[in-house]
């Protein structure tokens, strides 16, 4: 019996021994609140889970270590937080991405190059102008749509940030059904939820459609990706649009509206028409630093039906912009480009 | 959590030194009708045997590390409630035990610089199964297997498409049990250490940077279903309890409760060290 119980508590003092000395605590050493601290922890969060370095080298040339040893010598002590918020946004804007922010109490660093280099061919007193009085276009889920005097079917869809229901999307559909052709106009729309764009550009489709792939990381390094699976738009169940369709788009079109475009462009009754996208094809994570300014980045890379990334935007098939003499005649020269396709084409 | 597993190896260490100073209880344990002494190997009686159960309320600080959410440890203030149950396997087999433990608790957790928070719960069932044997007559030793099933989040109030980290594990370990009976005042006393150990077992995890959008929405696995070891990250789960005799058949139970759960998987890191004083009431009842 002693035997016996000697054994047992060898083999209970074998277990805790040996946990104790081959293993350790699970912890990450992210925990230094000083301005290196804060430094480093930005530069290695970016630098283990940003997904766009080897697409971005190609683009334009950007080299993240290169960034480190720029921005490193700046970083002292006695900076101010200010200061620090200052360098550390510079360094996120090397990434040229909408999707990368950095968040402190006093300021969201954002990168707007994407949208501030290039024309609006926007305008809310045009969109009024076309929409009418409230009572003159229906509203539903931030959707508004009417019937143009052309019988073309008008729906603007300013977010995705609101996903329409299936009724919804039905009453929509039921009411544009009589129309010659459709305007889906996703101009300033900055994205949302990549579910509500699906579900959108599922009208457009009559049986499953690989619309897209995305990928994600498998660990720290600039390639360890997984394999890209494809993103399959399944048809609504329900009236789908079987007539002409035009995209308008322009810079600020981004991220889940971006992919609604990237769904829509090989589409085969779809017209993308207006400004390249403003791309942000990366589905965006968030993470922190030590002094709780939060982080923004792109993680899991997407690309469209023929493996094309679209990050940095989506050409249009007809480029048209608004210029200062249509905006002086309150004309809006895409949505009428739109029209013209779409009454040629019938 | 060093200190911690350190502590426990020392007082596994002494467990034997501590009993042989009790000897001089053993002769009138073993004649009093209490939880005590039904308790040890030999049954007072062929047909009696003790049914035990504990509710415990434990109120403690959690410390939560998630890299899917955070590179930072988030701490806070962390409530839970124990049911353990434990009685004879059988009658043809008293000196074993089969012991239930469920546990479930929530905490609210503060980021280093305090301005986000985080919310974790968790549900465990764990099913035990002890071989007792008496070392002294006051002093008695379980070991034997468990098997456990954990189901919990971590919920970031911050974070956009990784807000949260849902856990599934079921894991297979060791369990011991070591119980000391003491008298004092002229009441008998009990303490119980109780240690469980998952060695090895499988756990759901998002891959490393991998979207709950790919797993949910477009049903995409990637190396969900992992393997976690002890070796690899050392869980543990400790229970200290002072059992003082208030009615017949009802102890006041006290004690100290520790849950160690950590995981390396899918170059993700996650810890949930989690320290409680837990207070509460054992009922025995002796059946048939």
């Amino acid at each position: 019996m002693r035997i016996l119980l000697l054994n047992i508590y060898k083999v209970c003092y074998g277990i805790v021994l040996s946990t104790l000395l081959l293993t350790s605590c699970v912890t990450e050493d992210y925990t230094d609140n000083s301005k290196r601290g804060n430094f480093e922890t930005f530069w290695n969060l970016i630098d283990q889970h940003y997904c766009f370095f080897d697409y971005k080298a190609q683009q334009y040339g950007l080299d993240w270590d290169k960034v480190y040893s720029q921005y490193s010598p700046a970083i002292k002590e006695s900076m101010s937080q200010t200061e620090l918020f200052e360098i550390l946004a510079k360094m996120s804007y090397e990434l040229r991405d909408g999707h990368v922010n950095l968040r402190a109490s006093h300021d969201v660093a954002r990168y707007g190059a994407w949208f501030d280099d290039y024309p609006m061919n926007y305008s809310d007193s045009l969109e009024r102008k076309l929409l009418g009085r409230t009572t003159e276009h229906r509203q539903t889920c931030n959707i508004s749509y009417k019937v143009l005097e052309d019988n073309i079917g008008y729906v603007r869809i300013p977010t995705f940030e609101t996903e329409a229901g299936n009724g919804n999307l039905e009453q929509i559909m039921e009411y544009l059904m009589q129309c010659n052709g459709l305007i889906v106009d996703v101009r300033n729309n900055g994205g949302g939820m990549l579910s509500a764009a699906e579900k959108m550009a599922s009208l457009f489709v009559n049986e499953p459609t690989t619309v897209a792939y995305i990928q994600h990381k498998r660990g720290t390094g600039h390639n360890d990706f997984s394999n890209p699976e494809p993103i399959v738009l399944e048809p609504f169940e329900g009236l789908r649009w079987q007539k002409k369709v035009c995209v308008l788009t322009n810079r600020r079109t981004y991220s889940a509206a971006n992919s609604f475009v990237m769904y829509m462009r090989y589409l085969p009754q779809v017209t993308i028409v207006g400004d390249v996208t403003g791309g942000g094809a990366g589905l965006p994570f968030t993470s922190e630093l030590p002094n709780g300014w939060g982080v923004r980045f792109s993680a899991c890379p997407m690309y469209d039906a023929k493996m094309q990334s679209t990050e940095m935007g989506i050409a249009p098939d007809k480029k048209v912009d608004i210029s200062q003499a249509d905006y002086a005649r309150s004309v809006d020269t895409i949505l009428e480009t739109a029209r013209d396709i779409l009454k040629a084409e019938n | 959590m060093r200190n911690l597993l350190r502590t426990l190896f020392i007082s596994l260490l002494f467990l034997p030194v501590t009993a042989q100073a009790q000897q001089d209880a053993e002769t009138k344990l073993n004649v009093s009708v209490d939880s005590a002494a039904i308790l040890t190997q030999t049954p007072l009686s062929g047909t009696l045997h003790e049914v035990r159960h504990d509710h415990l309320l434990g109120f403690g600080s959690n410390n939560v590390l998630d890299t899917y959410l955070s590179p930072l440890c988030y701490k806070g203030f962390s409530v839970s409630y124990l049911y353990r149950t434990q009685s004879r396997l059988s009658r043809k087999s008293p000196s074993w035990r089969i012991m239930g433990n469920y546990a479930v608790d929530f905490s609210s957790l503060d980021a280093p610089a305090d301005n986000v928070t985080e919310w974790d719960g968790n549900l465990a069932a764990a099913l035990i199964l002890h071989r007792r044997f008496r070392i002294l007559p006051s002093l008695s030793a379980s070991i034997g297997p468990m098997f456990e099933a954990i189901a919990g989040f971590t919920y970031n109030t911050r974070n956009g498409n990784n807000p949260a980290q849902g856990r599934v594990a079921l894991n297979g370990g060791v369990s011991g049990v070591a119980e000391w009976h003491f008298k004092l005042f002229g009441k008998h006393f009990s303490s119980h250490i109780q240690v469980d150990m998952p060695i090895l077992g499988l756990m759901f995890s998002p891959n490393y940077g991998q979207s709950y959008y790919e797993i949910f929405s477009l049903k995409q696995y990637d190396h969900n279903i992992c393997l976690n070891h002890a070796f690899k990250a050392p869980q543990m789960r400790l229970l200290a309890t002072l059992h003082i005799p208030m009615w017949r058949h009802i102890d006041l139970v006290c004690g100290y409760h520790a849950d160690i759960r950590q995981s390396h998987v899918n170059n993700l890191k996650a810890h949930r060290w989690q320290h409680q004083f837990v207070i509460g009431i054992t009922r025995s009842l002796l059946m048939f």
